[in-house]
């Protein structure tokens, strides 16, 4: 009984569920190194949503193997969950905001009588101002992965 | 005898069980990673996030006011868009803009938009530095520290999920109110309260090891919040940064420990100050 007390508390204390199993790369790539360092030399590269298999954590670094290769990986670079392709709201925001500025029609005619119930809720119980336009401008900017990723790469010398 | 022969050997494996995890650093982190968890997060929970976010962003934009300079704007979007394709959410478009303030601060808001100060970047001396204060930020929303500060309680573990639950309703007028009061919380986070200070050193340690991967002199960030420190502290320029953020003492402390334990301050990494000095001119 003893045995078994023991054997189960070890097994329990051992296999720490968090470390074994697959995990996916979720930035664009992650390079596997020969040490948990970035000191370390480049074993291999793995792609966005390329499953590698934990085998040990240390630090933020994690031991994992891809195609019969191991190396360390930054644990900030994989994560359990499959990567996600990009959700966006941009036409759904412009729909809205061509909702925003039909109310906002609507709703200037009584602004005489002070803010009304769509201006409130807009600005907040506190009154804080916002800027929907300026927003509007920030999304506008278009600027692809491989656009970002290459001025990048350039600029420190890869 | 026996007795003892089993106590010692729990003992030992306790033992070896605390000193792998003490040796994981990472496990001090005052919040579990998302990222080690594999909870589903639906598409709508992306975008309840992002619609949550530009309520916000637009308040930020409210309070300080775009910049309006073309091109650091594109400049900083690019070394940000690429700095977040290190990160771990590639479902999220990240956005950035300058706000047009002599405050020293940068801000986060869920589902992507990033904020720097016109005085952030006058005190910014070279790419690297700028791409440490833009990591910070982009680990703010990667590690959704806004998001589990708010403490929204979704369907299932994903604090993502407290969004789209409180936004699913759509246009009901309790809906629409929930989330200005949510938004108004949000609000004080970032102008009057500040995060969680584990988070902010969480997001500076995140930072270090986002600018290295793509690059860049990671001890440059430390130089920045030294030089900051130096020059600013306790001026009105860093006024709201020091209510809502840890000193800058600690943030550099805390960065030195992590430079240290990883080798960073040998690696010969890039400043990138020719092509910094050419976009920003302010």
């Amino acid at each position: 009984m003893k045995k078994v007390i023991l054997i189960i508390t070890l097994l329990l204390i051992w296999s720490d569920p968090a470390l074994a199993g697959t995990m996916y790369v979720k930035s664009f790539k992650a390079r596997l190194l020969s040490i948990p360092s970035f000191k370390g030399k480049t074993v291999s590269t793995v792609g966005r949503g390329g499953a590698v298999e934990q085998l040990k954590r240390k630090g933020r670094w994690a031991l994992v193997e891809h195609n019969g290769e191991k190396g360390w990986v930054s644990r900030y670079s994989i994560s359990k969950r499959q990567p996600m392709k990009r959700v966006s709201r941009l036409k759904k925001s412009r729909v809205k905001r061509k909702a925003r500025r039909r109310a906002s029609a609507f709703i200037s005619a009584a602004a005489a009588r002070g803010l009304t119930d769509y201006d409130r809720t807009r600005k907040g119980e506190k009154g804080f101002a916002v800027d929907f336009d300026a927003l509007e401008v920030m999304k506008s900017i278009e600027i692809n992965e491989d656009e970002a990723v290459t001025f990048i790469a350039e600029g420190v010398g890869r | 005898m026996k007795n003892s022969k089993v106590i010692m050997l729990i003992c030992a494996s306790l033992f070896f069980l605390c000193g792998t995890v003490w040796a994981d650093d990472t496990v001090t982190e005052f919040r579990k990673r998302s990222s080690d968890r594999a909870t589903e997060i639906s598409e709508s929970d992306i975008e309840a996030e992002i619609q949550f976010g530009e309520e916000l962003a637009a308040r930020i934009l409210g309070r300080f006011r775009a910049y309006d300079n073309e091109k650091a704007t594109r400049y900083i979007n690019l070394i940000g868009k690429g700095l977040a394709s290190y990160s771990n959410r590639p479902e999220i478009e990240f956005r950035f803009a300058i706000l047009n303030t002599d405050s020293i601060n940068a801000f986060a808001a869920p589902g992507g938009f990033i904020f720097i100060t016109k005085g952030t970047l006058e005190m910014v001396e070279n790419e690297a530095q700028l791409a440490g204060v833009l990591a910070h930020e982009i680990a703010h929303i990667t590690e959704k520290h806004i998001v589990k500060e708010l403490n929204i309680k979704g369907g299932d573990e994903s604090p993502l999920a407290g969004f789209a639950s409180i936004l699913g309703g759509g246009t009901s007028e309790t809906m629409r109110v929930a989330l200005t009061q949510l938004v108004d919380k949000a609000g004080e986070i970032l102008f009057e309260k500040g995060l969680k200070k584990e988070d902010e050193l969480t997001s500076d340690k995140v930072a270090l090891m986002t600018v290295t991967n793509a690059g860049y002199d990671p001890v440059a960030y430390k130089r920045l919040l030294q030089g900051i420190k130096e020059k600013e502290e306790g001026t009105e320029k860093t006024k709201i940064v020091s209510t809502t953020h840890p000193s800058y003492e600690d943030r550099i402390k805390a960065m030195e420990k992590i430079i240290s334990r990883e080798w960073l301050n040998e690696l010969k990494y890039l400043l990138v100050k020719e092509r910094f000095d050419e976009y920003i001119n302010l």
